[in-house]
């Protein structure tokens, strides 16, 4: 929308008259700027943001705040700074001064609007929400809820924006660190915290465990970043044995900053805590947090310790924090926040994910489709380059570069013959990648795009993974859009050893087809890809030589869409196929995918001899057959074969049976009820109810969805597997496709 | 082409659409100032005038232009830190009853919409569409409004402690100080700060010492509260025991002007805090008055006090001594006491 001519000529009136004096070039300004504000309004989504805020602004209230950016871009908004709107209720008791700090120190955020009743939300809906946001309604995020920290999340780089060195909160935080603390190794306390935000309750207990605490290491100082009450200052000055940054003039603001610039953090993981995380301060956290790294002497995370047991733990963190040099504080170019072709293009990150990611999309003669991938990535801004593998005939490739030269994505298309196998162009496509990660999608499915980054995050940190990805979903678009089923959703596999991750992907197969790979280890997966013949075979070395060679890592988030409408026949793709057609293939072709498995196990590990590797090899996929291998279905087939059935029939009664068996119809509830209730929460798993809503899509059509009891419910397991936030998170990013 | 012109319909119907019965204040920092006293009178006059115009509620619209974040006059405020000043004024807009909703508006076509409907709707307003366009605004900023207001209904619209702080204060103080006289105290130290200008204003420290020690030694159950910015006290205040520095603990400009609001008295230089207390019924007395700024504030210089003060509100239009602060002290603790 911002590079239509109408919004490129409105904006450029605005800003040229912005800049000029006299009362016309400014009255001009106006008019223009409202017209396209306006237009915008009429056009964009993921625009302006809501939550609602109650007393008290406590401690987690204010990790929320930064817990609500983090979420916010996420959903990668369509402007640079997305704005955000705060419903308060019981306003007279609402103290917001620190947490428009919080908000304040974001270089992320656009427009900041409190709304103290609802007539006045109401009346700003021309300037504070867009058509397709007032359409869809949603939940507002909740900024008192306890939200627990996702450590994995608190370490991205959007942190780097919400916790910004750009807003000129540094400078008496740098003075201080030089006068109060010259040379030492400063170590940031935030302790438990009153509603009011003091930690007069908490403080007796830190200075009685910093007044015997033995430092391992020289001149170390240590700094309180709460606020202290009179009654408690007093006292604690005379112990010393810490400092005040808050009594040195620090402004709520500024110690959120000090949190970040001091060498190492103890305490609460709240604003601060959550500060000195995102700038990857090493230190001992304190508080509930999921993602949690494996373990290590530089970041120590604790539910719950004792100021005793938090002090004894420091001393390995100081130990370790003092042999290495101090890290810079995450202060990055400013990049995101200057234009929308910047946005385009990359975050605010030291080497962003267009330098790192690939994303490689096969396709064969389905242009429309292809065409609404690259549009949906478009819209998504997608930032990475894309690699367009395609072997379609003449009229589809002729449509193909259409679609490539109109979308505004960084796009290498390159050609290959039709008859070429898909495995094997995507083998020679992937030495056209560039980049040290890569991952597929399929033309006619959809990528969640900050799931990939996400990913690309995650496999930098953890060298000892392969390949990183989230949840898979199966949807199809019909009269609505259904989402039908999370087919995978297992867990990471972490095993030590080469065949016992083997064993662990094939006791329970989940493709990782499609996730982030390091790029080398993508192509040699693909290496020897040629010499196994069924699809089936070629999908399993690929995954099977994935794993032998790194980790797999599943991140609790939505990632890969997976269209299951009619798709393109292939032969000898799936178990009963062969069984139908031909079995002995799977006899004839498992002596080369095995030793193929051998080789790759003694490659990956040189060390560890292991005489009965092939034995494992074969027990493993005995197992994973298994699985297909049940009696009726076998029956099933004996008896049409017997009857001497065409092996098409034999393959199509097996998956009319078995797979297409239907699905019994069930009322749809609204997703969300007219409180904004989530109901599936509300119905649990033991009512079977699917769920509708009801979104804008990208053509500006109304979008029906339609969730599905068993994508929520999977294996009746009793909680739903997606909560509100995560599902009209990936509803409005679906929107865009 | 039809959807074309539906949009303009659309944008010419809802621009159209505002509310008249609500009041809306601009505050466009391009050209307004980042200032504690000039966003409490701002508020008065906003008050004011939306009283007049019928209107129960203003919505407040705070315009920080990243390009154009601060007037001609304070330079020093830039695209890089503009962000650390608005955060130390913004409880400011939290003392006015009336406000339903505080926007900050840091893009630059959202502050174009608002104010293109604002126009559009007829919605009353503030500033006027003149002044808004030219970027004027005369400083210091006049009574006029306020002083018609006064002159029509006998009264002003009284600001109010920030938001979400006026409880907090009464327990504050409740807790620290209970069954205390609480003097708020700003005496004005530019020579002090980082940038100082015009420290011929500045106040006689060693009177003000000699002052608090006096009160100290005749009344014990009086506590001082030293309010402003950090670098405003001098460090040999914080060891008198009747002293408090509210900053100290770590609080705010919302924590100060809360406690204010509900104090006993307010001493100060003519400043921020001052005008907080001018636009209370808190007793007060504002020291070194400029006699230049009489006119604005629709007095004669050496006036005893502000058309709309009461009879425990005083200015005094000279340089502070000891004797005076305490004469001043004396009459109305002994008027409180009665």
């Amino acid at each position: 929308m911002s590079s239509t001519p109408p919004q490129q000529l409105f904006t450029m009136i605005a800003n040229r008259a912005r800049g000029l004096r006299g009362a016309y070039f400014r009255a001009i300004y106006f008019f223009a700027a409202a017209v396209r504000k306006f237009r915008e309004r009429l056009f964009l989504d993921r625009v302006n943001f809501s939550a609602s805020l109650r007393p008290p602004v406590n401690a987690v209230t204010l990790r929320r705040a930064a817990q609500w950016q983090q979420a916010i871009l996420e959903m990668r908004p369509m402007v640079p700074k997305p704005h955000l709107n705060i419903r308060v209720h019981d306003a007279e008791h609402v103290q917001l001064d620190r947490l428009v700090s919080v908000l304040l120190v974001s270089n992320a955020l656009g427009s900041i609007s409190f709304f103290f009743d609802d007539p006045a939300a109401l009346a700003a809906r021309l300037s504070s929400s867009t058509l397709r946001e007032e359409g869809r309604g949603g939940t507002a995020f909740d900024l008192n809820s306890e939200g627990v920290v996702d450590v994995r999340a608190f370490s991205d780089t959007h942190l780097s924006r919400i916790f910004s060195a750009h807003t000129g909160f540094d400078g008496n935080v740098n003075s201080y660190l030089k006068v109060a603390h010259p040379g030492a190794l400063v170590v940031a306390l935030s302790l438990s915290e009153s509603d009011e935000g003091l930690c007069d309750d908490s403080l007796a207990a830190w200075l009685s465990a910093l007044e015997t605490f033995e430092s391992p290491i020289e001149n170390v100082s240590f700094v309180i970043l709460n606020a202290v009450g009179p009654d408690a200052l007093g006292p604690a000055l005379a112990r010393s044995a810490v400092s005040f940054a808050r009594m040195a003039g620090l402004s709520f603001a500024e110690t959120l900053r000090l949190a970040q610039q001091a060498d190492v953090f103890m305490g609460r993981l709240d604003a601060f805590g959550v500060a000195a995380l995102a700038a990857q301060r090493p230190g001992i956290y304190i508080g509930e947090a999921t993602g949690l790294p494996t373990s290590s002497t530089r970041q120590i995370f604790a539910t719950d310790t004792s100021p005793a047991q938090a002090c004894d733990r420091l001393r390995a963190v100081l130990v370790d924090a003092s042999k290495k040099p101090r890290k810079s504080m995450g202060i990055f170019p400013t990049g995101v926040a200057t234009g929308m072709s910047e946005v385009r293009h990359g975050r605010d990150t030291p080497a962003s994910i267009a330098e790192k990611y690939t994303l490689v999309v096969p396709t064969y003669d389905r242009p429309q489709l292809l065409a609404r991938l690259l549009q949906y990535l478009e819209r998504e801004r997608a930032p990475f380059p894309i690699l367009v593998l395609d072997s379609s005939g003449p009229d589809a490739l002729g449509r193909n570069k259409e679609s490539i030269t109109s979308a505004h994505l960084n796009i290498r298309h390159t050609t290959y013959d039709q008859s070429m196998d898909p495995y094997a162009k995507i083998g020679e496509g992937l030495s056209a990648v560039a980049t040290a990660y890569c991952s597929i999608c399929a033309d006619d499915d959809v990528l969640i795009v900050p799931a990939v980054e996400k990913s690309v995050t995650e496999l930098e940190r953890r060298p000892d993974f392969g390949v990183a990805h989230g949840y898979y979903f199966n949807f199809i678009e019909q009269e609505t859009f259904d989402l039908s089923y999370v087919m995978y959703r297992g867990k990471s596999i972490e095993d030590a050893h080469a065949l016992a991750r083997l064993r662990t992907l094939f006791s329970a197969y989940e493709a990782v087809f499609y996730g982030v790979f390091r790029t080398e280890l993508m192509r040699g997966a693909f290496r020897d890809v040629d010499k196994v013949n069924t699809v089936l075979g070629k999908e399993l070395l690929t995954a099977s030589l994935s794993i032998i060679a790194g980790k797999s890592l599943r991140i609790p988030c939505f990632y890969y869409g997976r269209n299951t409408a009619e798709s393109l026949p292939y032969s000898a793709w799936h178990p009963h196929q062969i069984l139908a057609y031909k079995p002995e293939l799977l006899f004839s072709e498992f002596p080369v995918f095995r030793s193929l498995l051998v080789q790759a196990v003694q490659s990956a590990e040189p060390d560890l001899r292991d005489e009965n590797a092939g034995k494992t090899i074969d027990l493993i996929f005995l197992r994973y057959l298994e699985a297909f291998l049940r009696h009726d279905v076998l029956d099933l087939m004996l008896d049409l074969s017997m009857r001497g059935q065409e092996s098409a029939i034999i393959y199509t009664s097996v998956w009319d049976v078995f797979v297409r068996s239907g699905r019994p119809s069930r009322p749809i509830e609204p997703l969300l009820d007219t409180r904004g209730r989530f109901n599936p929460q509300h119905f649990g798993a033991g009512r079977s109810r699917d769920y509708g809503s009801t979104g804008i899509a990208s053509g500006g059509k109304e979008r029906r969805y339609r969730i599905f009891h068993e994508f929520l419910f999977p294996q009746t397991q009793p909680t739903p597997f997606a909560g509100p936030e995560m599902l009209t998170s990936l509803l409005r990013t679906l929107s865009d496709y | 082409m039809g959807s074309r012109l539906n949009a303009i319909r659309q944008f010419l119907s809802e621009i159209r659409r505002g509310e008249r019965d609500t009041f809306a204040a601009v505050v466009d920092f391009s050209y307004q100032h980042y200032a504690l006293g000039d966003a409490l009178t701002t508020l008065v006059n906003v008050a004011c005038l939306a009283r007049e115009a019928g209107c129960k509620a203003v919505d407040l619209y705070l315009i920080a232009d990243p390009l154009y974040p601060a007037a001609p006059t304070q330079s020093y405020i830039n695209n890089e830190n503009y962000a650390v000043h608005l955060d130390r004024l913004f409880a400011a807009f939290l003392c006015l009853r009336e406000v339903r909703s505080v926007r900050i508006l840091r893009e630059p076509y959202a502050a174009g919409l608002v104010w293109t409907s604002i126009v559009a709707s007829g919605t009353p307003r503030w500033p006027a569409m003149r002044d808004h366009l030219r970027r004027r605004m005369p400083y210091p900023m006049a009574h006029d409004i306020i002083n018609s207001f006064h002159a029509r209904e006998g009264h002003i619209p009284q600001l109010e402690a920030p938001r979400g702080y006026g409880a907090w204060a009464r327990k504050f103080l409740q807790q620290h100080w209970p069954d205390r006289f609480i003097v708020c105290i700003n005496p004005r130290q530019s020579r002090l700060s980082s940038m100082p200008a015009t420290t011929y204003r500045d106040s006689p420290l060693e009177e003000w010492h000699a002052f608090i020690d006096e009160v100290g030694a005749r009344h014990s159950n009086v506590q001082f509260l030293m309010l402003g910015g950090f670098h405003e006290w001098d460090s040999t205040l914080s060891r008198r025991s009747n002293v408090t520095i509210p900053r100290t603990s770590g609080l705010s400009l919302a924590h100060e002007l809360a406690l204010l609001r509900h104090a006993d008295l307010f001493m100060g230089a003519s400043s921020g805090f001052a005008t907080m207390a001018t636009f209370t019924d808190v007793p007060y007395v504002i020291t070194d008055v400029e006699k230049h700024f009489a006119p604005w504030a629709g007095v004669t210089p050496g006036a005893e006090r502000y058309p709309f003060g009461h009879d425990r509100q005083h200015l005094v239009w000279e340089k502070e001594t000891a004797p005076l602060l305490l004469g001043y002290f004396e009459s109305i603790y002994a008027g409180s006491r009665k």
